[in-house]
Protein backbone atom coordinates (compact mmCIF):
# COMPACT_ATOMS: atom_id res chain seq x y z
CA UNK A 1 0.00 0.00 0.00
CA UNK A 2 3.03 2.55 1.03
CA UNK A 3 6.17 2.72 -0.65
CA UNK A 4 7.59 5.31 2.29
CA UNK A 5 11.19 4.85 2.22
CA UNK A 6 12.07 1.72 4.57
CA UNK A 7 14.24 3.34 6.36
CA UNK A 8 12.44 5.95 7.89
CA UNK A 9 11.98 5.65 11.48
CA UNK A 10 8.63 6.28 12.57
CA UNK A 11 8.41 8.54 15.74
CA UNK A 12 5.02 8.21 17.62
CA UNK A 13 4.85 10.77 20.82
CA UNK A 14 1.40 9.76 22.22
CA UNK A 15 1.12 10.21 25.97
CA UNK A 16 -1.68 7.31 25.78
CA UNK A 17 -0.38 3.94 25.62
CA UNK A 18 -4.18 3.08 24.05
CA UNK A 19 -4.14 5.70 21.18
CA UNK A 20 -0.28 4.69 20.99
CA UNK A 21 -1.73 1.09 20.16
CA UNK A 22 -4.79 2.00 18.12
CA UNK A 23 -2.14 4.12 15.57
CA UNK A 24 0.52 1.36 15.14
CA UNK A 25 -2.23 -1.39 14.54
CA UNK A 26 -3.62 0.66 12.19
CA UNK A 27 -0.51 1.74 10.61
CA UNK A 28 0.42 -2.37 10.44
CA UNK A 29 -3.09 -2.59 8.68
CA UNK A 30 -2.49 0.30 6.05
CA UNK A 31 0.99 -1.59 5.50
CA UNK A 32 3.39 0.73 6.51
CA UNK A 33 5.93 -1.77 8.45
CA UNK A 34 8.60 1.38 9.37
CA UNK A 35 10.73 0.85 12.42
CA UNK A 36 8.97 2.77 15.49
CA UNK A 37 9.60 4.83 18.30
CA UNK A 38 7.41 5.06 21.05
CA UNK A 39 8.13 8.10 23.49
CA UNK A 40 5.08 8.62 26.48
CA UNK A 41 5.60 12.95 26.38
CA UNK A 42 7.03 15.61 24.42
CA UNK A 43 10.55 16.37 26.79
CA UNK A 44 10.94 12.40 25.48
CA UNK A 45 11.27 12.91 22.09
CA UNK A 46 12.73 16.30 22.46
CA UNK A 47 15.67 14.64 24.44
CA UNK A 48 15.65 11.90 21.81
CA UNK A 49 16.18 14.32 18.96
CA UNK A 50 18.45 17.31 20.37
CA UNK A 51 20.58 14.70 21.93
CA UNK A 52 19.48 15.28 25.26
CA UNK A 53 19.87 13.51 28.10
CA UNK A 54 20.52 9.37 29.03
CA UNK A 55 17.91 7.87 27.18
CA UNK A 56 18.61 7.20 23.39
CA UNK A 57 19.58 9.72 20.72
CA UNK A 58 19.26 10.78 17.25
CA UNK A 59 21.45 9.38 15.03
CA UNK A 60 22.94 11.18 11.79
CA UNK A 61 21.99 10.55 8.34
CA UNK A 62 18.90 8.92 9.54
CA UNK A 63 15.27 10.10 8.16
CA UNK A 64 12.48 10.29 10.62
CA UNK A 65 8.93 11.18 10.55
CA UNK A 66 7.30 12.58 13.89
CA UNK A 67 3.39 12.30 14.98
CA UNK A 68 2.98 14.48 17.58
CA UNK A 69 -0.07 14.42 19.88
CA UNK A 70 -0.81 18.16 20.83
CA UNK A 71 -1.88 17.11 24.44
CA UNK A 72 0.50 16.05 26.30
CA UNK A 73 1.41 16.88 30.21
CA UNK A 74 4.06 19.55 30.74
CA UNK A 75 5.80 19.82 27.19
CA UNK A 76 3.07 19.81 24.82
CA UNK A 77 2.58 19.03 21.13
CA UNK A 78 2.93 22.47 19.82
CA UNK A 79 5.85 23.38 22.13
CA UNK A 80 7.47 20.96 20.56
CA UNK A 81 6.89 21.70 17.03
CA UNK A 82 8.17 25.66 17.79
CA UNK A 83 11.24 24.48 18.66
CA UNK A 84 12.04 22.29 16.04
CA UNK A 85 10.43 24.59 13.66
CA UNK A 86 12.70 26.68 15.33
CA UNK A 87 16.04 24.56 14.41
CA UNK A 88 17.70 25.09 11.54
CA UNK A 89 18.35 21.20 10.75
CA UNK A 90 15.40 19.08 12.74
CA UNK A 91 13.12 22.02 10.90
CA UNK A 92 13.22 19.28 7.37
CA UNK A 93 11.67 16.57 9.66
CA UNK A 94 8.03 16.32 8.50
CA UNK A 95 5.56 16.06 11.46
CA UNK A 96 2.05 15.02 11.94
CA UNK A 97 0.01 16.22 14.40
CA UNK A 98 -2.61 14.12 16.28
CA UNK A 99 -5.36 15.72 18.31
CA UNK A 100 -8.87 14.26 19.77
CA UNK A 101 -10.70 17.54 18.96
CA UNK A 102 -10.94 19.77 15.46
CA UNK A 103 -10.32 23.15 17.07
CA UNK A 104 -10.21 25.66 14.58
CA UNK A 105 -8.16 28.00 16.42
CA UNK A 106 -5.94 24.76 16.95
CA UNK A 107 -5.03 23.53 13.83
CA UNK A 108 -4.38 27.51 12.43
CA UNK A 109 -2.03 27.36 14.78
CA UNK A 110 -0.19 24.47 14.26
CA UNK A 111 -0.09 25.44 10.60
CA UNK A 112 1.17 28.68 11.09
CA UNK A 113 4.26 27.03 13.24
CA UNK A 114 5.05 24.33 10.11
CA UNK A 115 3.21 21.12 10.88
CA UNK A 116 2.72 19.57 7.45
CA UNK A 117 -0.43 17.66 8.31
CA UNK A 118 -3.08 17.70 10.45
CA UNK A 119 -4.99 14.80 11.95
CA UNK A 120 -8.03 14.68 14.27
CA UNK A 121 -8.34 11.22 16.15
CA UNK A 122 -12.00 10.28 15.19
CA UNK A 123 -14.26 8.27 17.55
CA UNK A 124 -15.44 6.55 14.92
CA UNK A 125 -12.91 3.75 14.21
CA UNK A 126 -13.64 3.49 10.69
CA UNK A 127 -12.80 7.02 9.65
CA UNK A 128 -9.91 6.50 12.09
CA UNK A 129 -8.16 3.64 10.24
CA UNK A 130 -8.63 5.49 7.12
CA UNK A 131 -6.73 8.66 8.63
CA UNK A 132 -4.24 6.48 9.32
CA UNK A 133 -4.35 5.35 6.21
CA UNK A 134 -4.20 8.58 4.69
CA UNK A 135 -1.20 9.60 6.68
CA UNK A 136 0.53 6.30 4.65
CA UNK A 137 0.09 8.02 1.20
CA UNK A 138 0.53 10.94 2.71
CA UNK A 139 4.22 9.63 3.64
CA UNK A 140 4.48 9.29 0.16
CA UNK A 141 4.07 12.21 -0.75
CA UNK A 142 6.52 13.60 1.61
CA UNK A 143 9.95 14.03 1.30
CA UNK A 144 11.94 12.94 3.92
CA UNK A 145 14.95 14.36 4.86
CA UNK A 146 17.50 12.66 5.99
CA UNK A 147 18.89 14.87 9.18
CA UNK A 148 22.77 15.08 9.70
CA UNK A 149 24.79 17.19 12.01
CA UNK A 150 23.29 19.84 14.21
CA UNK A 151 24.06 22.13 16.76
CA UNK A 152 23.11 21.46 20.44
CA UNK A 153 20.63 23.81 21.23
CA UNK B 1 -52.33 86.48 61.80
CA UNK B 2 -52.23 88.10 65.27
CA UNK B 3 -56.10 88.19 66.02
CA UNK B 4 -56.47 85.13 67.80
CA UNK B 5 -54.19 86.18 70.57
CA UNK B 6 -56.24 89.60 71.24
CA UNK B 7 -58.53 90.35 73.94
CA UNK B 8 -61.81 91.79 73.20
CA UNK B 9 -61.12 94.94 73.98
CA UNK B 10 -57.84 94.87 72.03
CA UNK B 11 -60.40 93.67 69.13
CA UNK B 12 -63.02 96.90 69.70
CA UNK B 13 -59.87 99.21 69.32
CA UNK B 14 -58.64 97.50 66.62
CA UNK B 15 -62.02 97.55 64.70
CA UNK B 16 -62.29 101.35 65.76
CA UNK B 17 -59.10 102.17 64.11
CA UNK B 18 -60.10 100.39 60.80
CA UNK B 19 -63.57 102.18 60.47
CA UNK B 20 -62.56 105.37 61.72
CA UNK B 21 -60.50 106.54 58.44
CA UNK B 22 -57.50 108.64 58.99
CA UNK B 23 -55.85 108.14 55.31
CA UNK B 24 -52.69 108.19 57.05
CA UNK B 25 -53.89 105.44 60.04
CA UNK B 26 -55.31 102.92 57.04
CA UNK B 27 -52.32 102.91 54.99
CA UNK B 28 -50.31 102.36 58.29
CA UNK B 29 -52.08 99.34 59.00
CA UNK B 30 -51.77 97.63 55.19
CA UNK B 31 -47.98 98.13 55.44
CA UNK B 32 -48.28 96.00 58.82
CA UNK B 33 -50.19 93.59 57.53
CA UNK B 34 -48.18 93.08 54.03
CA UNK B 35 -44.78 93.08 56.57
CA UNK B 36 -46.88 89.90 58.53
CA UNK B 37 -47.27 88.13 55.51
CA UNK B 38 -43.84 88.63 54.43
CA UNK B 39 -42.68 87.80 57.65
CA UNK B 40 -45.00 84.41 57.60
CA UNK B 41 -43.74 83.34 53.90
CA UNK B 42 -40.37 83.88 55.18
CA UNK B 43 -40.56 81.89 58.10
CA UNK B 44 -42.48 79.18 55.84
CA UNK B 45 -39.57 78.99 53.22
CA UNK B 46 -36.84 78.90 56.58
CA UNK B 47 -38.64 75.40 57.73
CA UNK B 48 -38.65 74.32 54.32
CA UNK B 49 -34.87 74.43 53.33
CA UNK B 50 -34.35 73.63 57.71
CA UNK B 51 -36.37 70.10 57.51
CA UNK B 52 -35.32 69.84 53.63
CA UNK B 53 -33.33 66.43 53.40
CA UNK B 54 -30.98 67.88 50.47
CA UNK B 55 -28.20 69.98 51.78
CA UNK B 56 -28.81 73.97 50.76
CA UNK B 57 -26.36 76.36 50.71
CA UNK B 58 -26.57 79.75 49.22
CA UNK B 59 -23.04 81.94 48.14
CA UNK B 60 -22.57 85.65 46.63
CA UNK B 61 -20.11 86.31 43.72
CA UNK B 62 -17.30 85.98 45.49
CA UNK B 63 -18.18 82.67 46.57
CA UNK B 64 -18.43 83.48 50.58
CA UNK B 65 -21.14 81.43 52.33
CA UNK B 66 -24.05 83.22 52.91
CA UNK B 67 -26.30 80.32 54.35
CA UNK B 68 -26.30 76.75 55.18
CA UNK B 69 -28.99 74.03 56.20
CA UNK B 70 -28.44 71.56 58.63
CA UNK B 71 -28.60 68.80 56.40
CA UNK B 72 -25.21 70.53 54.57
CA UNK B 73 -23.95 71.03 57.75
CA UNK B 74 -24.26 67.85 58.57
CA UNK B 75 -23.34 66.23 55.43
CA UNK B 76 -19.58 68.23 56.03
CA UNK B 77 -19.56 67.20 59.08
CA UNK B 78 -19.66 70.73 60.56
CA UNK B 79 -21.87 72.65 63.82
CA UNK B 80 -23.23 75.90 64.45
CA UNK B 81 -22.32 78.98 62.23
CA UNK B 82 -18.98 78.34 61.38
CA UNK B 83 -19.49 77.88 57.61
CA UNK B 84 -20.87 81.61 57.44
CA UNK B 85 -18.81 84.57 55.62
CA UNK B 86 -16.21 81.07 54.50
CA UNK B 87 -15.44 80.77 50.63
CA UNK B 88 -17.23 77.73 49.71
CA UNK B 89 -13.75 76.21 48.26
CA UNK B 90 -14.14 74.98 51.37
CA UNK B 91 -16.06 71.94 50.97
CA UNK B 92 -13.71 71.13 47.93
CA UNK B 93 -11.10 68.80 47.62
CA UNK B 94 -7.97 69.83 45.35
CA UNK B 95 -7.99 70.58 42.31
CA UNK B 96 -11.63 72.26 42.76
CA UNK B 97 -10.53 74.15 46.13
CA UNK B 98 -8.12 76.04 44.00
CA UNK B 99 -9.22 76.57 40.73
CA UNK B 100 -13.62 77.44 42.40
CA UNK B 101 -12.44 80.89 42.45
CA UNK B 102 -11.41 81.54 39.07
CA UNK B 103 -14.52 79.29 37.70
CA UNK B 104 -16.56 81.69 39.65
CA UNK B 105 -14.98 84.73 38.37
CA UNK B 106 -15.09 83.06 34.96
CA UNK B 107 -18.64 82.83 35.14
CA UNK B 108 -19.95 86.32 36.12
CA UNK B 109 -16.86 87.91 33.13
CA UNK B 110 -18.34 85.80 30.44
CA UNK B 111 -21.21 84.44 31.64
CA UNK B 112 -20.42 81.00 30.60
CA UNK B 113 -21.97 78.21 32.76
CA UNK B 114 -20.67 75.39 33.05
CA UNK B 115 -22.61 73.60 36.19
CA UNK B 116 -24.99 76.73 37.45
CA UNK B 117 -28.60 75.94 35.84
CA UNK B 118 -27.45 72.52 35.46
CA UNK B 119 -26.28 69.61 37.86
CA UNK B 120 -23.90 67.13 37.88
CA UNK B 121 -21.92 64.56 40.60
CA UNK B 122 -18.56 66.33 42.06
CA UNK B 123 -16.74 65.43 45.09
CA UNK B 124 -17.24 66.71 47.88
CA UNK B 125 -15.07 67.43 51.27
CA UNK B 126 -15.79 66.62 54.83
CA UNK B 127 -14.32 68.40 58.14
CA UNK B 128 -12.53 65.24 58.50
CA UNK B 129 -10.92 65.47 55.70
CA UNK B 130 -13.33 62.45 53.60
CA UNK B 131 -13.65 62.83 50.15
CA UNK B 132 -17.20 61.78 48.69
CA UNK B 133 -19.72 62.26 46.10
CA UNK B 134 -22.56 64.36 45.88
CA UNK B 135 -24.81 65.47 43.07
CA UNK B 136 -25.32 69.22 42.77
CA UNK B 137 -27.17 71.36 41.22
CA UNK B 138 -26.64 75.24 41.07
CA UNK B 139 -28.97 77.86 40.73
CA UNK B 140 -28.59 81.56 40.25
CA UNK B 141 -30.80 84.99 41.84
CA UNK B 142 -30.21 88.23 41.01
CA UNK B 143 -31.27 90.57 43.63
CA UNK B 144 -30.85 94.30 43.28
CA UNK B 145 -27.66 93.77 41.21
CA UNK B 146 -26.20 91.31 43.51
CA UNK B 147 -25.94 87.95 42.68
CA UNK B 148 -26.38 84.81 44.58
CA UNK B 149 -25.75 81.25 43.72
CA UNK B 150 -27.58 78.33 45.85
CA UNK B 151 -26.50 74.63 45.43
CA UNK B 152 -28.80 71.52 46.36
CA UNK B 153 -26.50 68.75 47.42
CA UNK B 154 -27.16 65.15 47.62
CA UNK B 155 -24.77 62.70 49.73
CA UNK B 156 -24.47 60.10 46.94
CA UNK B 157 -22.36 58.14 48.65
CA UNK B 158 -23.97 54.77 49.34
CA UNK B 159 -25.43 54.52 45.49
CA UNK B 160 -22.14 54.60 44.63
CA UNK B 161 -21.25 52.20 46.38
CA UNK B 162 -24.03 49.62 45.82
CA UNK B 163 -23.19 50.79 42.28
CA UNK B 164 -19.51 49.85 42.53
CA UNK B 165 -20.75 46.64 44.18
CA UNK B 166 -23.11 46.08 41.26
CA UNK B 167 -20.26 46.10 38.58
CA UNK B 168 -17.58 44.26 40.86
CA UNK B 169 -20.44 41.31 40.95
CA UNK B 170 -21.25 41.44 37.23
CA UNK B 171 -17.44 41.17 36.64
CA UNK B 172 -17.09 38.24 38.89
CA UNK B 173 -20.10 36.45 37.10
CA UNK B 174 -18.66 37.31 33.82
CA UNK B 175 -15.45 35.83 35.10
CA UNK B 176 -16.93 32.70 36.10
CA UNK B 177 -19.03 32.44 33.23
CA UNK B 178 -15.80 32.46 31.09
CA UNK B 179 -14.21 30.22 33.81
CA UNK B 180 -16.70 27.46 33.23
CA UNK B 181 -16.83 27.42 29.60
CA UNK B 182 -12.39 26.99 30.09
CA UNK B 183 -13.60 23.82 32.34
CA UNK B 184 -16.27 22.45 30.14
CA UNK B 185 -13.52 22.85 27.44
CA UNK B 186 -11.06 21.13 28.84
CA UNK B 187 -13.16 18.61 30.44
CA UNK B 188 -14.88 17.99 26.64
CA UNK B 189 -11.38 17.76 25.27
CA UNK B 190 -9.92 15.18 28.04
CA UNK B 191 -13.09 13.49 28.23
CA UNK B 192 -13.06 12.46 24.26
CA UNK B 193 -9.48 10.96 24.84
CA UNK B 194 -10.22 7.62 26.50
CA UNK B 195 -13.36 7.83 24.59
CA UNK B 196 -11.07 7.37 21.33
CA UNK B 197 -9.85 3.95 23.36
CA UNK B 198 -13.07 2.32 23.92
CA UNK B 199 -14.19 2.87 20.91
CA UNK B 200 -10.67 1.71 19.11
CA UNK B 201 -10.29 -1.63 21.34
CA UNK B 202 -13.61 -2.47 21.05
CA UNK B 203 -13.68 -2.85 17.37
CA UNK B 204 -10.17 -4.49 18.33
CA UNK B 205 -12.36 -6.93 20.02
CA UNK B 206 -14.86 -6.95 17.07
CA UNK B 207 -11.90 -8.11 14.71
CA UNK B 208 -10.70 -10.19 17.27
CA UNK B 209 -13.94 -12.43 17.46
CA UNK B 210 -14.42 -12.10 13.71
CA UNK B 211 -11.37 -14.05 13.16
CA UNK B 212 -12.00 -16.67 16.32
CA UNK B 213 -15.19 -17.08 14.15
CA UNK B 214 -13.72 -18.29 11.28
CA UNK B 215 -11.33 -20.53 12.91
CA UNK B 216 -14.04 -22.47 14.54
CA UNK B 217 -16.06 -22.52 11.52
CA UNK B 218 -13.14 -24.17 9.44
CA UNK B 219 -12.53 -26.91 12.60
CA UNK B 220 -15.38 -28.68 11.98
CA UNK B 221 -17.73 -29.19 15.13
CA UNK B 222 -14.97 -28.94 18.04
CA UNK B 223 -16.26 -30.06 21.12
CA UNK B 224 -18.54 -27.36 22.60
CA UNK B 225 -18.57 -25.29 19.47
CA UNK B 226 -22.52 -24.67 18.51
CA UNK B 227 -22.15 -22.68 22.73
CA UNK B 228 -18.90 -20.81 21.63
CA UNK B 229 -20.59 -19.82 17.92
CA UNK B 230 -23.81 -18.70 20.10
CA UNK B 231 -21.31 -16.59 22.01
CA UNK B 232 -19.47 -15.20 19.30
CA UNK B 233 -22.45 -14.21 16.84
CA UNK B 234 -24.90 -12.66 19.39
CA UNK B 235 -23.50 -12.24 23.13
CA UNK B 236 -20.55 -10.76 22.07
CA UNK B 237 -21.34 -8.59 18.96
CA UNK B 238 -23.87 -7.36 21.12
CA UNK B 239 -22.56 -6.25 24.32
CA UNK B 240 -19.86 -4.74 21.71
CA UNK B 241 -23.00 -2.77 19.70
CA UNK B 242 -23.88 -1.58 23.31
CA UNK B 243 -21.01 0.00 23.93
CA UNK B 244 -20.06 1.35 20.40
CA UNK B 245 -23.84 2.90 20.89
CA UNK B 246 -22.96 4.39 24.07
CA UNK B 247 -19.59 6.02 22.69
CA UNK B 248 -21.66 7.51 19.69
CA UNK B 249 -23.65 9.15 22.70
CA UNK B 250 -21.20 10.62 24.35
CA UNK B 251 -19.47 11.88 21.66
CA UNK B 252 -22.40 13.65 20.26
CA UNK B 253 -22.93 15.19 23.82
CA UNK B 254 -18.73 16.20 24.15
CA UNK B 255 -18.92 17.46 20.61
CA UNK B 256 -21.62 19.97 21.74
CA UNK B 257 -19.96 20.99 24.63
CA UNK B 258 -16.66 21.79 22.61
CA UNK B 259 -18.58 23.64 19.96
CA UNK B 260 -20.43 25.38 22.99
CA UNK B 261 -17.96 26.57 24.68
CA UNK B 262 -15.85 27.58 21.48
CA UNK B 263 -18.91 29.99 20.82
CA UNK B 264 -18.45 31.96 23.97
CA UNK B 265 -14.16 32.22 23.19
CA UNK B 266 -14.64 33.35 20.15
CA UNK B 267 -13.92 36.96 19.71
CA UNK B 268 -16.87 39.54 18.32
CA UNK B 269 -16.39 41.03 15.34
CA UNK B 270 -19.58 43.66 15.53
CA UNK B 271 -20.58 45.34 12.29
CA UNK B 272 -23.58 46.89 10.54
CA UNK B 273 -25.83 43.79 9.08
CA UNK B 274 -27.76 44.20 6.33
CA UNK B 275 -30.13 41.66 7.48
CA UNK B 276 -31.86 41.59 4.08
CA UNK B 277 -28.87 40.04 2.57
CA UNK B 278 -28.33 37.72 5.55
CA UNK B 279 -31.55 36.59 5.04
CA UNK B 280 -31.50 35.87 1.78
CA UNK B 281 -27.95 34.15 1.78
CA UNK B 282 -29.48 31.75 4.50
CA UNK B 283 -32.80 31.25 2.25
CA UNK B 284 -30.01 29.62 -0.42
CA UNK B 285 -28.36 27.69 1.79
CA UNK B 286 -31.36 26.13 3.14
CA UNK B 287 -32.94 25.77 -0.32
CA UNK B 288 -32.56 22.55 -0.19
CA UNK B 289 -34.16 21.48 3.41
CA UNK B 290 -37.47 24.46 2.69
CA UNK B 291 -38.54 22.65 -0.99
CA UNK B 292 -37.93 19.63 0.25
CA UNK B 293 -40.13 20.42 2.97
CA UNK B 294 -42.75 21.92 0.85
CA UNK B 295 -42.18 24.98 2.98
CA UNK B 296 -42.26 28.77 1.73
CA UNK B 297 -40.61 31.40 3.32
CA UNK B 298 -41.88 34.80 3.28
CA UNK B 299 -39.14 37.70 4.18
CA UNK B 300 -40.34 41.35 5.00
CA UNK B 301 -37.97 44.47 4.50
CA UNK B 302 -35.93 43.85 7.75
CA UNK B 303 -33.86 46.57 9.55
CA UNK B 304 -30.16 46.71 9.83
CA UNK B 305 -28.80 45.66 13.09
CA UNK B 306 -25.11 45.38 14.61
CA UNK B 307 -23.61 42.11 15.63
CA UNK B 308 -20.86 39.49 14.67
CA UNK B 309 -21.70 38.29 10.97
CA UNK B 310 -21.42 34.97 11.63
CA UNK B 311 -22.73 33.91 14.72
CA UNK B 312 -25.74 36.20 13.82
CA UNK B 313 -26.02 34.29 11.12
CA UNK B 314 -26.08 30.97 12.93
CA UNK B 315 -29.38 32.55 15.24
CA UNK B 316 -31.30 32.73 12.19
CA UNK B 317 -29.99 29.58 10.35
CA UNK B 318 -30.92 27.65 13.64
CA UNK B 319 -34.40 29.45 13.85
CA UNK B 320 -35.43 28.19 10.12
CA UNK B 321 -33.98 25.00 10.63
CA UNK B 322 -36.13 24.36 13.73
CA UNK B 323 -39.26 26.19 11.81
CA UNK B 324 -38.06 23.34 8.95
CA UNK B 325 -37.50 20.19 11.46
CA UNK B 326 -40.75 20.92 13.65
CA UNK B 327 -43.22 21.22 11.36
CA UNK B 328 -46.44 20.39 11.44
CA UNK B 329 -47.40 17.02 8.74
CA UNK B 330 -50.89 17.81 8.27
CA UNK B 331 -50.60 21.24 7.11
CA UNK B 332 -47.50 22.84 4.47
CA UNK B 333 -45.13 25.03 6.68
CA UNK B 334 -45.31 28.55 6.30
CA UNK B 335 -42.68 30.49 7.56
CA UNK B 336 -42.62 34.39 7.78
CA UNK B 337 -39.37 36.32 9.26
CA UNK B 338 -40.52 40.21 9.78
CA UNK B 339 -38.69 43.20 11.83
CA UNK B 340 -39.17 46.54 13.49
CA UNK B 341 -37.06 49.33 15.12
CA UNK B 342 -37.88 50.23 18.33
CA UNK B 343 -35.94 52.31 20.54
CA UNK B 344 -32.49 51.62 19.39
CA UNK B 345 -33.54 48.07 19.31
CA UNK B 346 -33.93 46.17 15.63
CA UNK B 347 -36.87 43.53 16.55
CA UNK B 348 -37.13 40.41 14.13
CA UNK B 349 -39.68 37.93 14.27
CA UNK B 350 -39.45 34.31 13.10
CA UNK B 351 -43.16 33.25 12.48
CA UNK B 352 -44.35 29.40 11.68
CA UNK B 353 -47.17 27.32 11.37
CA UNK B 354 -45.78 24.29 12.97
CA UNK B 355 -46.37 22.50 16.00
CA UNK B 356 -45.60 24.93 18.35
CA UNK B 357 -44.49 24.42 21.84
CA UNK B 358 -46.13 24.25 24.91
CA UNK B 359 -46.41 26.44 27.37
CA UNK B 360 -44.60 24.63 30.25
CA UNK B 361 -41.95 23.56 27.53
CA UNK B 362 -41.28 27.15 26.45
CA UNK B 363 -38.51 27.70 28.80
CA UNK B 364 -36.76 24.23 28.69
CA UNK B 365 -36.01 24.73 24.85
CA UNK B 366 -33.37 27.11 25.52
CA UNK B 367 -31.02 24.74 27.38
CA UNK B 368 -28.61 22.84 26.61
CA UNK B 369 -29.30 19.35 24.83
CA UNK B 370 -32.74 19.72 25.44
CA UNK B 371 -34.73 18.49 22.59
CA UNK B 372 -38.47 18.18 22.00
CA UNK B 373 -38.92 14.83 19.86
CA UNK B 374 -35.77 13.39 20.38
CA UNK B 375 -36.94 10.18 18.63
CA UNK B 376 -38.60 12.29 15.73
CA UNK B 377 -36.41 14.57 14.45
CA UNK B 378 -32.55 14.99 14.07
CA UNK B 379 -30.81 18.13 16.30
CA UNK B 380 -28.11 17.89 18.75
CA UNK B 381 -30.40 20.16 20.91
CA UNK B 382 -27.84 22.41 20.59
CA UNK B 383 -29.85 25.35 18.07
CA UNK B 384 -31.77 27.49 21.01
CA UNK B 385 -29.12 27.50 23.77
CA UNK B 386 -26.43 28.51 21.34
CA UNK B 387 -28.55 31.11 19.92
CA UNK B 388 -29.67 32.55 23.34
CA UNK B 389 -26.06 32.38 24.10
CA UNK B 390 -24.93 34.68 20.79
CA UNK B 391 -27.38 37.37 21.85
CA UNK B 392 -26.78 37.34 25.72
CA UNK B 393 -22.71 38.01 24.03
CA UNK B 394 -24.38 40.85 21.81
CA UNK B 395 -26.64 42.47 24.32
CA UNK B 396 -29.56 41.07 22.34
CA UNK B 397 -32.52 38.89 23.69
CA UNK B 398 -34.74 35.73 22.17
CA UNK B 399 -37.66 34.99 23.09
CA UNK B 400 -40.84 32.37 22.18
CA UNK B 401 -44.43 33.17 21.90
CA UNK B 402 -47.32 30.83 20.43
CA UNK B 403 -48.10 32.45 17.06
CA UNK B 404 -51.91 32.39 15.68
CA UNK B 405 -53.31 30.15 14.73
CA UNK B 406 -50.69 27.44 14.98
CA UNK B 407 -47.09 27.56 15.45
CA UNK B 408 -44.45 29.41 17.14
CA UNK B 409 -43.27 33.35 16.75
CA UNK B 410 -39.55 33.57 17.71
CA UNK B 411 -38.72 37.24 18.68
CA UNK B 412 -35.26 37.92 18.47
CA UNK B 413 -33.91 41.79 19.69
CA UNK B 414 -30.60 43.20 18.73
CA UNK B 415 -29.13 46.70 19.03
CA UNK B 416 -28.92 48.69 15.98
CA UNK B 417 -25.79 50.83 16.94
CA UNK B 418 -23.19 50.23 17.96
CA UNK B 419 -22.86 48.93 21.56
CA UNK B 420 -19.57 48.78 24.03
CA UNK B 421 -19.04 45.43 25.69
CA UNK B 422 -20.10 44.25 28.92
CA UNK B 423 -18.05 41.60 29.04
CA UNK B 424 -14.49 42.20 30.76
Amino acid sequence: MTDLPAHTILLITEDDPGHARLIEKNLERAGIHNRRFRFPHGQAVLDFLFRRGPGPHREEETAYLLLLDIRMPQVDGIEVLSRLKKDPVLKSIPVIMLTTTEDPGEVARCHELGCNNYIVKPVDYESFAKAIQNLGLFINLVRVPVVSETDET
Amino acid sequence: MDYEHMSKEELIERLRQLEAPGPSEKTGIRHRLAEAALRDSEERIRAIVNTAVEGIVTIDGKGIIESVNPAAKKMFGYTGGELLGKNISLLMPEPYRSRHDGYLANYLRSGEAKIIGLGREVPGLRKNGEVFPMDLSVGEVRLDGSRLFTGILRDITARKEAETRLAELAASLAGKNKELEAVVYVASHDLRSPLVNIQGFSQELSRACEAVRERIARTDAAEGGEELADLLNEDIPEAIGYILAGVKKMDALLSGFLRFSRLGRAALHIQRLDMNQMLEEIRRTLDFEIKSAGATLEIGDLPPCHGDSTQINQVFTNLLSNAIKYRHKDRPLAIRVHGESADGRSIYHVADNGIGIAEGHRRKIFEIFHRLNPDESEGDGLGLTIAQRVLERHQGRIHVAPAEPHGSNFTVELPNHPTPRREP
